[in-house]
């Protein structure tokens, strides 16, 4: 195996997902749906005890009449054995050109008047989502906590 | 003030009436006639009349038989010199005189070539029109030469942004299209977290693109850096460009990352990349996977001639391609002297 393992590709790299090789690839499985398991963003306590503890929050429903949740979506989570709204401040899913694509899928946790429950957003929120466009929520104040925006 | 209209158009007299018989399709030729462009021949002045099915919305005597033309006739003349498919060819016809271009241009020039797709769906007017606008949009942005592997700090227009400009600096990782919709794609770490934006090079929003590091990668892209340990993409924002000389070859960083242990997000190992150690990579995957990545790489494809026929573009069209974009690289480059 060691001899073979030195063997160069002799072909030239195409290396997307989507490519002309007719590789069966499955493509990336990143929408953001109920049973997503989604990663806290802000220094709320809860938030912070449930991914230390290994049980990041989980999507129950996605508002906005649509199965699909992405960047700038207000979903409920089960947390820790409780129910809270979240707001997607990142998606794995690309959305095209100009809008930031982030590793992991970012989440602000709320509580039932739509304020986050932290004080501070860690992670870079999109400079897009400054046109607070979401009908179901007005989320100035979670811009307000935001440190960083690309 | 729209213009009188003229005799022939008046004496539609024929298309009044008729128009309660059936709809009456008038055809373009006779709205030549009150506009500044001169119609072809002496038959065309005569209204022509096609009955159709359906009746076209009746307009005004004096809306009839006018062509507005969008553009004056001397801006419309000064897009088709630019363009460079005007009546006269005059660009056409030199790019086929044109001997060799210097290798500077493909360079620089990448995303001129032709897309790679089937001969149905290539049109050589638009892809010639597409070269004339990216060569104007180069009189007003200046646009470096980078390739996957390059560092760039991409300002855009962000009217949400205090400064209205939102810049990122990033690794490109990825570069997509041909043409006026070539896209690239940059990726940082910003406060711990990745991120990956995608612009596209020809759009308006851009404000400007810096060239902080020339350099090349083994690979056409670097995809499988969202697998690999993050300080593989972590670029200061406030990054000093390095200097690079154009007649230098473009440096080749010839480094093999080592990826995360899976899972991954793809299937790294049936792509062929180099810039991944492949020891270290078949070291995470079963014999029965290793042995599908070496199946992968072996040398057959090479002979596979309808594989190459598909995947390349055909010479001369590139040839073509990149003639044309130095006759309007030369133009450009008088243009910025004049600038100054």
């Amino acid at each position: 195996l060691g001899a073979a393992l030195r063997i160069q590709a002799a072909v030239p790299a195409t290396g997307c997902c989507v490519c002309r090789n007719w590789i069966s690839t499955t493509p990336r499985l990143d929408y953001i749906q109920r049973r997503t398991r989604l990663r806290v963003v802000d220094n709320s306590e809860l938030g912070r005890r449930a991914m230390e503890a290994g049980k990041p929050p989980r999507v129950m429903h996605v508002y906005g009449k649509k199965l699909k949740a992405a960047t700038g979506d207000m979903v409920m989570v089960a947390i820790l054995g409780q129910k809270r709204r979240g707001f997607i401040v990142g998606a794995r899913r690309p959305e095209g050109p100009l809008r930031p694509q982030f590793d992991s899928n970012n989440l602000v946790l709320l509580n039932d008047e739509g304020q986050p429950l932290g004080n501070r957003i860690l992670a870079p929120v999109p400079s897009f989502l400054r046109a607070n466009r979401n009908p179901k929520l007005d989320y100035t104040k979670l811009l307000a906590i935001a440190t960083k925006f690309v | 003030m729209p213009p009188a209209p003229s005799a022939a158009a008046g004496s539609c007299a024929l298309s009044l009436g008729s128009r309660f018989l059936f709809g009456c399709r008038v055809t373009a030729a006779h709205r030549f006639a009150a506009s500044p462009v001169q119609p072809p021949s002496p038959l065309h002045q005569q209204p022509h009349l096609q009955p159709c099915r359906q009746g076209r919305r009746w307009l005004r005597p004096e809306l009839r038989g006018v062509y507005k033309p969008r553009l004056s006739p001397e801006a419309m003349k000064e897009f088709w010199r630019l363009s460079g498919i005007g009546p006269d060819h005059s660009r056409a016809k030199a790019a086929d005189q044109q001997a060799e271009v210097p290798p500077e241009i493909k360079r620089l020039y990448q995303e001129a070539l032709p897309p790679i797709v089937s001969q149905d769906y290539r049109d050589p007017i638009v892809e010639s029109l597409h070269r004339a606008e990216m060569m104007r949009r180069r009189r007003v942005i200046n646009i470096p030469e980078f390739h996957v592997g390059s560092i760039l700090a991409v300002s855009v227009m962000d009217k949400h942004a205090p400064n209205k400009v939102n810049r990122f600096v990033g690794l490109c990782i990825l570069r997509r299209h041909t043409g006026l919709f070539t896209t690239f794609t940059l990726r940082n770490m910003v406060d711990q977290v990745c991120v990956q934006i995608e612009y596209e090079l020809y759009s308006p929003s851009i404000v400007s693109i810096q060239l902080l590091k020339l350099e090349r990668r083994l690979d056409d892209n670097l995809l499988y850096l969202m697998d690999a340990p993050h300080s593989h993409c972590t670029i200061p924002f406030d990054m000093v460009p390095e200097p690079y000389s154009r007649n230098d070859p473009v440096p080749v960083n010839r480094e093999r990352v080592r990826l995360n242990p899976p899972p991954w997000m793809c299937k790294w190992h049936l792509h062929g990349y180099q810039g991944i150690d492949l020891e270290h990579l078949y070291s995470y995957l079963s014999d029965k996977d290793v042995a599908k990545a070496i199946e992968f790489s072996k040398a057959y494809k090479r002979y596979d001639l309808l594989d190459q026929y598909l995947n390349r573009v055909p010479v001369p069209d590139a040839d073509y391609a990149f003639k044309d974009i130095f006759i309007q690289h030369q133009e450009l480059l008088q243009h910025q002297q004049q600038q100054q």
